[in-house]
């Protein structure tokens, strides 16, 4: 196969950037429903990339993910709140003081939110990454359920059970995927460059890893902690997208935890590409699926929705995925133009 | 006056019950080719393996260059420089083998905690100063490129040294086993160690293979200035290669001394062979 050369490569890459830009601002065609979808896409895309650096690049599987998000989430929407709503939303327990007199602007609010979950993460991170395998998997489960109980209890911070409304709808389809940019280039840069070759060791043989001098916790707790970062980062972006937070269990709780888990297997645990790719899968096709929840009406016949069933069908489609590509979609490899050249030069071939 | 590079003083590592290594003591100067025997079980990997800080010994001491590195862990040990190969290979399978010998010179970036331990111990070593290479690795500053650029480079020299150079893209997994071997040493070396360990490196090879692997450690010998202990069961390749042997059996140290020594003495040929009135 040829290979692409560099310049190639930079011009496609740029044209594609340029095609993404004039597609994200004349979103609004596909209506108000459809381009929400697009900003759901990008933040599903942030938790996706996000986690496969923990679970996917350094190889360490942690189901904490959830926990990060919801904090990242919480703390956004606390700074960002006007004043008013804090003050009604608050009945049971007033705000406590600071976070009852400060408002501010969206950007530091979705910082802030991201910094708050890193430190978590690095509280979690550090007695749970001395655990290996399942046990740091069940460590950090349940910390994220500790962290979403505690949500649920602290009515002077969090409201409880009654949750946040109101929050200011501000998270578009620029914010989204202006931050998903970022994400993507910091996480990629880190995939590519010596801490990024020393994760992947460390994912392949920890002992090995040791032996050539790689101090595998801090490695860890590093790829935890960046993690944890944009998680948080996602978070900020979730509550200001849907503008109400709830501690469910199926809205910030370990049901997010599993999504995000199907986007990345799906896309491949390891590639960031493929974590995009899971998302974009996942956003998707479960909006799609909602048509069998409705009455469905073929030839006459009336099919009777159930509710739920949308579920039933996409954990079939993952099931298939699984079965055809079995690490994923892009395995550990990334998407690019060259793989896309030679795909269709092998499609070109079978044709001939 | 020899310097000892390497001291062992008195080590047991106990698995529960099990002792495998009962009381073991060696020394290597430097420069030096030590060769390390015995049948199988009879705790040499556990030697090895409590050298480079994978296991505890549960008494007796360490020391390399003079300082004790009882206890410490595998990562300070390896960047105070002490390298090792498996014995059954663990190379980074999914990675190219230029990536394999690139992650052994990662701790070079990072080594602050390994100059920290030096400085302390010996003051004659530089003092460690903080260095932002994570952000510099993330937004590919100038001097973080430059370090990437010398680090390839230097692999690839070292992939040259080795014979390797064909294969530098190639997956580590797919290279045929004798070459993989060659890979491990070529990552070990791109820790810069002053102390090689290597186990059983000619196992499961062809005599060429092992031959030829036997030229290459002799290269590199001279070429790194290392001193090399190893692990052998191809008694030819010992017996050429080292200037002084340990034999251990059950854990415990049963002869020393040059090859043709070790050969004559009684008490190996009793543990290799059986005894005389059983034979």
């Amino acid at each position: 196969m040829k290979r692409i050369p560099l310049k190639i490569n930079l011009i496609l890459t740029i044209a594609f950037l340029i095609g993404i830009y004039f597609f994200l601002s004349n979103v609004s065609v596909l209506g108000d429903y459809w381009s929400r979808i697009v900003t759901l896409v990008a933040i599903y895309s942030i938790m996706a990339v996000s986690y496969t650096l923990v679970n996917g690049i350094t190889g360490i599987f942690s189901l904490g993910q959830a926990g990060f998000i919801a904090i990242g989430a919480y703390t956004s929407a606390l700074l960002t709140l006007s004043l008013q709503q804090k003050e009604m939303s608050f009945f049971i327990q007033p705000l406590i003081w600071p976070l009852n007199s400060i408002q501010i602007g969206f950007l530091p609010a979705t910082i802030i939110g991201g910094l708050v979950a890193a430190f978590f993460a690095f509280l979690i991170g550090y007695p749970s990454l001395r655990l290996t395998g399942d046990y740091f998997a069940i460590a950090t489960l349940a910390f994220a359920e500790i962290i979403r109980i505690l949500i649920q209890n602290l009515y002077g911070v969090t409201n409880g059970t009654l949750g946040l409304k109101g929050i200011n709808p501000y998270t578009n389809v620029w914010w989204a995927w202006g931050w998903l940019l970022v994400t993507v280039l910091i996480i990629g840069s880190l995939k590519y460059s010596s801490y990024g070759r020393a994760l992947r060791a460390i994912s392949e043989d920890p002992v090995a890893a040791k032996v050539m001098g790689i101090d595998v916790f801090r490695h860890q707790m590093m790829a935890f902690v960046i993690s944890g970062f944009f998680a948080g980062i996602s978070g900020a972006l979730y509550a200001h997208w849907i503008t109400t937070l709830d501690p469910r269990p199926t809205s910030l709780g370990v049901m997010l935890t599993f999504y995000v888990l199907i986007m990345i297997v799906i896309g491949g645990l390891g590639s960031i590409t493929g974590a995009i790719l899971g998302a974009i899968f996942f956003a998707f096709v479960s909006q799609w699926l909602r048509i069998f929840e409705s009455n469905i009406t073929i030839f006459g016949f009336t099919i009777p929705g159930v509710p739920g069933m949308s579920m039933l069908i996409l954990s079939v489609l993952f099931i298939v995925v699984m079965i055809f590509w079995r690490r994923g979609l892009m395995g550990k490899e990334e998407l690019n133009w060259q793989k896309i050249y030679n795909f269709f030069k092998k499609v070109e071939v079978q044709n001939e | 006056m020899n310097e000892n590079i390497l001291k062992i003083d008195n080590i047991t590592v106990k698995f529960g019950g099990l002792i495998a290594v009962d009381s073991f003591s060696m020394y290597i100067n430097k420069g030096e080719l030590i060769g390390l025997i015995g049948p199988n079980g009879a705790g040499k990997t556990t030697v090895f393996n409590a050298i480079t800080g994978i296991y505890k010994p549960q008494s007796g001491k360490i020391f390399f260059k003079g300082i004790d590195i009882t206890g410490q862990s595998p990562q300070l040990i390896n960047q105070i420089g002490i390298a090792r190969t498996f014995q059954n290979i663990r190379l980074f399978s999914d990675m190219s083998v230029m990536e394999n010998v690139m992650v052994g010179q990662h701790s070079y970036f990072t080594n602050g905690k390994a100059l920290k331990f030096l400085h302390k111990h010996d003051p004659s070593f530089p003092k460690p100063s903080w260095r932002p290479w994570l952000v510099g690795a993330i937004l590919k500053t100038p001097s973080y490129l430059k370090a990437e650029k010398t680090m390839k480079e230097k692999a690839f020299e070292l992939l040259k040294k080795m014979g390797l150079q064909k294969y530098a893209d190639f997956k580590a997994s797919a290279l045929p086993y004798g070459q993989q071997r060659k890979v491990e040493i070529a990552r070990a070396l791109a820790t810069n160690p002053s102390l090689l360990i290597l186990d059983e490196p000619a196992a499961g090879m062809n005599p060429h293979e092992s031959e030829e692997l036997l030229e290459t450690v002799k290269k590199i010998m001279k070429e790194f200035s290392l001193t090399i202990l190893l692990i052998e069961h191809d008694m030819k390749f010992v017996m050429n290669l080292c200037e002084r042997i340990y034999v251990l059996d059950y854990g415990k140290l049963i002869s020393h001394g040059s090859p043709y020594e070790v050969q004559n003495d009684k008490k190996v040929i009793e543990a290799y062979l059986g005894d005389e009135v059983y034979a």
